[in-house]
């Protein structure tokens, strides 16, 4: 009755609006004071001082002075390519990191960035660190931004990397460098097994690099808008005796192994945001005692105030469920619900010396009969049956081979089981058990509840279950052609479509299926005779070196053609302006999608890339206007391919007079936007605005060409250049050139021509299976129903378009379109394209919509859609 | 059972297992390795500290009065710079870096790199906090590592706490030494 009662109240989420993002603290943490209430500010980059939202990283030009035996520095540098590419994928962040090149050492520069380097200082024993440089004197919080400005970054690795772990081909090197640039965007340490744990409990797969709490923590340090409102929160309190309890650890655990943490703050208030909708059991545990000397618990930086003192962990209390019960199954589930927040979720804890339980490692045995190797946190297939071992402080005995008394593990929810009756010990400190996987429809991670008669630990994700095997490669042959492709036949166990196959750290692409059930792949380019180490990962987590136990990894050796290079024009450019390079390649495999062009100072943004061909790139970019003067690396990278051309551009400093401010030089910005849209890219006919800077208030006598061909253009009230894009220019980058009658130097940039815009025709609502209605005043479209729109010009006149690239807005609410089908108009296929989707619930009021199809940078004109408007939300009242 | 024995077998060895790295994760090294890999072991009191710049990076120096030196690459030591601190107007983190206590004795098994930056060994392994029990024997203490270590092959290993009479360890180290030679 109690426990009803109980889940009645948490189930009771009072709906209230998410207005900002605060708590969790494994964030590099700030408070304004030293007494409540605490409201935290986090360190993080300044959304607004990077272009794009982008941080550029770099990788120092000195590379490693020694690797692995069979290991190469383009192999290293892909996997570091692709682990930073693994924040890329959190489509709820708003923070984009890019490679900018390769870096020299002691290159100044004004904007943010992050740097990866390999240090001789560093002293044996330590492989990895992360640096964030920040303010010493944060100010007034308060007055600030809301935050506190991450200066620059740093990721150390040692120069000697000839440990095995640090081999680039071995998952872990990965799985360390995506945990470094976590840390490096401002990710402290999580305690829920996800990618920001500590070494021990980290539960992460190459396949499956990120956890929920990853993504939630990334995702509320840079929210996209919106995004708060899909997911919800759990507040409370965490006390001992009365006393807030700072730093103690609080998780939100689904029975589907969803973790999702934060700490307490001082006074023990916490507030878990960022959780997906569903049912969560709610735990906190001390955080781990310190390494060693080390300043803190689990390594964990706690917050400072704003004058430098700082709030230390409390770690004297034993672990428990909510309501207070060390057993999961006695604890109740808190219903969460978007853009609500279920209060009052408090704890009030006993207290012991400390933690007596942490820190628990556990390892499968995972491969082909005779081939198997100890996999930590393994993926087990449901049907499953078989040993897992772990150890963990405070499970032995000291000194003894005794199991601590009372000791217990069990596994969370229903997808594992553990054999109680196999619990002992087994060898070298580690215990071992019986686990019994079950069927799952999608990988479960399983949580253990490890307790004794007085204390409890949880440990997220110490297994996870899949619905079926790994995959697993079995052969490679392949060749490569004059131009350098790789086409490659893999054969194997539990290889799809959707596998991917990774060449070192980058991935194959065009994966296509032959009769005899192997799989062809176009390999990424690579230079020369380079050898890579393929890798199958499944959607599901699944990796084959997992899988495939102690058997060697397959690899492909290259026959490429002759070493690549590259040239650019112009080779000097100037601060505070914006221009196009061209970029030449010999021997280059430049691919749309795939190539990636540095200039190893993140005060050098590359803005937008087009590849003309294989060898010919063009770009626009932008300098910072406080770039020092230097010369820097130009880097071009295209899968396993990273070319460079050392000193390659110049950078010139504004020129600045004896006294006074230095002058800002003439110059067009980029990107060059569409009048209709607001979007980068114009059609001929349409309007281009060009933002500019130093240029005198009157243009009057100047020339503006757009792809060589003269456009009018007028001045607006902003300053900005307007003009018609002309007809008859080809579809792509096209050359905007400003002349003055002095010819002043004024760089060129590019404006991308784009196909005409898409129309929208007829919206219909599908009633029924085989009715589709004319949507219209008479017969408005309901929430929840699927549309058609028939669009024209969809494609643009090239190739058809993917439906996941085809955005409905309706209202201001985005719509991804679910599938496209071609009309035909007397039997043969036009150009107009059904479009299929359906309306969100989610649609602001009125019973007309604004809605319009945009593919890229295409947006159609406005259609007005008769809609059901929402009901009226009722005020909820809070008690 | 064939399975369990080959499971038993391989966790003695521990071969192959993938394990992840990260920024506090230390590769284990014994006393001996210590001693070996160290250009100085010195058993010295913590006076002073200071912070610094050193290119991008910033040190926390500890300034140190020598009471012994158990190993020596000739090189004067004064103090010993420990990764973090507040300099120029900027704090730099560094997480996991050991601290140092000014007025506590320590033995400290000490790295310098070839652009002359001494540092401790393994961020905390290199470090042994020196303490009198209660009979006046002079301890070297240094607790278990709760994280996992990794041993030279990459494979995980169990640190112990370890608590020894200073001039125990001292013997310890000489004899590696001796063996290294």
């Amino acid at each position: 009755m109690r426990h009803t009662i109980l889940r009645a109240a948490l189930a009771l989420a009072i709906l209230f609006g998410l207005t900002s993002v605060s708590s969790a603290y494994y964030y590099w943490t700030y408070f304004p004071g030293t007494a409540g209430p605490f409201q935290p500010y986090s360190a993080k980059f300044d959304l607004s001082a990077l272009l794009d939202k982008t941080v550029l990283y770099f990788i120092s030009d000195k590379g490693p002075g020694k690797l692995v035996d069979g290991d190469n520095y383009d192999a290293l540098v892909s996997q570091i390519r692709l682990a930073a590419e693994t924040w890329n994928a959190v489509p709820s962040s708003d923070i984009r990191i890019r490679f900018g090149g390769f870096e020299t050492l002691g290159t100044a520069q004004a904007t943010p960035g992050i740097d990866v380097v390999f240090d001789d200082d560093m002293p044996p024993g330590l492989l990895a660190q992360t640096k964030p440089f920040l303010p010493a004197d944060v100010g007034d919080l308060t007055k600030g931004p809301g935050f506190v400005p991450i200066l620059r970054s740093k990721v150390q690795l040692r120069s000697d990397l000839t440990l095995k772990q640090q081999a680039s081909y071995s998952d872990t090197f990965f799985l360390t460098m995506v945990h470094e640039f976590g840390h490096s965007l401002g990710l402290q340490h999580s305690t829920v097994s996800a990618s920001m744990s500590t070494v021990t409990t980290r539960a992460t797969t190459k396949a499956r690099p990120l956890a929920a709490d990853d993504i939630a923590a990334i995702s509320l340090l840079y929210p996209v808008a919106g995004w708060t409102a899909t997911t919800g929160s759990i507040t409370g309190r965490v006390a001992l005796n009365g006393n807030g309890v700072n730093l103690a650890s609080v998780t939100a655990l689904s029975a589907n192994g969803t973790a999702i943490s934060a700490l307490t703050n001082p006074d023990g208030s916490y507030r878990i945001d960022g959780i997906p909708p569903g049912d969560y059991y709610i735990y906190t545990q001390p955080l781990p005692p310190p390494q060693q000397d080390e300043l803190t618990p689990a390594a964990i930086v706690p917050p400072s105030d704003s004058h430098g003192g700082s709030f230390a962990a409390f770690t004297g209390f034993a672990g428990q469920f909510f309501p207070h019960t060390r057993d999961w199954t006695q604890a109740v589930t808190a219903s969460v619900k978007a853009g609500a927040i279920v209060p009052n979720v408090n704890f009030d804890v006993d207290p012991r010396p400390g933690p007596s339980i942490y820190s628990m490692n556990v390892l499968g045995y995972l491969g082909p009969s005779g081939k198997e190797a100890y996999v930590h946190t393994p993926l087990l297939v449901s049907g499953y049956r078989g040993w897992i071992v772990f150890n963990g402080a405070g499970t032995l005995v000291p000194n003894s081979t005794n199991l601590t008394p009372g000791l217990a593990v069990n596994a969370i929810g229903p997808a594992a089981r553990l054999e109680p009756q196999y619990l002992g010990y087994f060898t070298a400190g580690y215990l071992l058990t019986v686990v019994d996987a079950n069927q799952v429809s999608q990988p479960t991670p399983v949580a253990l509840a490890v307790t004794t008669p007085n204390d409890l630990y949880v440990l997220p994700a110490a297994l996870t279950v899949v619905p079926s095997a790994g995959p697993a490669i079995s052969s490679v042959s392949g060749s490569t052609d004059a131009l350098g492709n790789g086409s490659v036949t893999i054969k194997g166990d539990n290889l799809s479509q959707d596998t991917r196959v990774m060449f070192d750290g980058a991935p194959a692409t065009a994966i296509q299926k032959n009769d005899d059930g192997s799989f062809t792949v176009t390999a990424p380019p690579a230079i020369g005779a380079h050898t890579a180490v393929l890798e199958a990962l499944t959607n599901d987590g699944q990796t084959s070196i997992q899988t495939m136990g102690t058997l060697p990894q397959p690899t492909f050796t290259y026959a490429s053609p002759d070493h690549p290079s590259i040239s650019i024009t112009p080779g000097t450019v100037t601060a505070g302006t914006d221009m196009m390079i061209e970029v030449d390649g010999i021997n280059t495999n430049f691919a749309d999608g795939q190539t990636v062009i540095g200039f190893g100072s993140s005060d050098v943004s590359v803005r937008r890339i087009w590849i003309l061909d294989r060898g010919r790139a063009l770009l626009n970019i932008s300098v910072n206007a406080a770039a020092s003067g230097g010369l820097v690396t130009v880097t071009a990278a295209t899968g396993i391919q990273a070319v460079t051309l050392p000193a390659g551009l110049q950078i010139q400093p504004i020129a600045a007079p004896a006294s006074g401010s230095a002058i800002q030089p003439m110059t067009l910005r980029v990107p060059v936007l569409n009048l209709a849209t607001g979007l980068a890219g114009v059609p001929t006919g349409g309007t281009a605005v060009i933002v500019n800077a130093g240029l005198p208030a009157s243009l009057s006598g100047w020339t503006l060409t757009i792809g060589g061909v003269h456009a009018d253009f007028t001045v607006d009230s902003n300053s900005n250049i307007r003009a018609v894009v002309p007809g008859g220019l080809p579809l792509g980058p096209a050359v905007v050139k400003l002349t003055s009658p002095n010819s002043d130097p004024i760089a060129p940039v590019l404006v991308n021509i784009d196909a005409q815009p898409p129309a929208i025709q007829a919206a219909y609502d599908q009633h029924t299976a085989t009715t589709l209605t004319f949507v219209d005043a008479l017969h408005p479209a309901a929430p929840g129903d699927v549309l058609f729109v028939d669009v024209g010009k969809l494609n643009g006149g090239g190739p058809a378009v993917p439906a996941s690239s085809v955005h409905i807005s309706i209202g201001g609410v985005d719509h991804i379109a679910t599938s496209l089908a071609p009309i035909l108009e007397f039997g043969l296929i036009s150009d107009v394209v059904r479009v299929q989707f359906t309306l969100s619930t989610g649609l602001p009021g009125g019973a007309t919509q604004p809605m319009t199809v945009r593919i890229g940078t295409r947006v159609s004109p406005s259609y007005t859609l008769n809609v059901i408007p929402p009901a009226p939300v009722q005020p909820s009242k809070q008690n | 059972m064939r399975v369990f024995c080959r499971f038993a077998t391989g966790l003695a060895g521990l071969a192959g297992i993938l394990i992840p790295l990260s920024a506090t994760t230390l590769e284990r090294l014994t006393v001996e390795e210590m001693s070996q890999q160290s250009t100085a072991v010195i058993r010295a009191r913590v006076t002073g500290s200071r912070t610094a710049s050193r290119g991008t990076d910033i040190y926390t120096y500890f300034q140190l009065q020598i009471l012994e030196t158990w190993k020596s690459s000739g090189r004067a030591i004064t103090e010993v710079a420990v990764p973090g601190g507040v300099a120029n107007g900027v704090r730099q983190i560094a997480t996991g870096a050991p601290d140092l206590k000014i007025g506590q004795e320590y033995v400290l098994f000490l790295w310098t790199s070839r652009a002359g930056l001494t540092q401790i060994i393994g961020l905390s392994q290199g470090v042994f906090r020196i303490s009198a029990d209660d009979s006046g024997a002079v301890l070297a203490q240094r607790p278990a590592a709760t994280e996992l270590m990794l041993d030279r092959s990459g494979s995980p290993v169990t640190d112990s706490p370890i608590s020894i009479q200073a001039r125990d360890l001292r013997a310890r180290v000489v004899r590696a030494l001796g063996a290294a030679k």
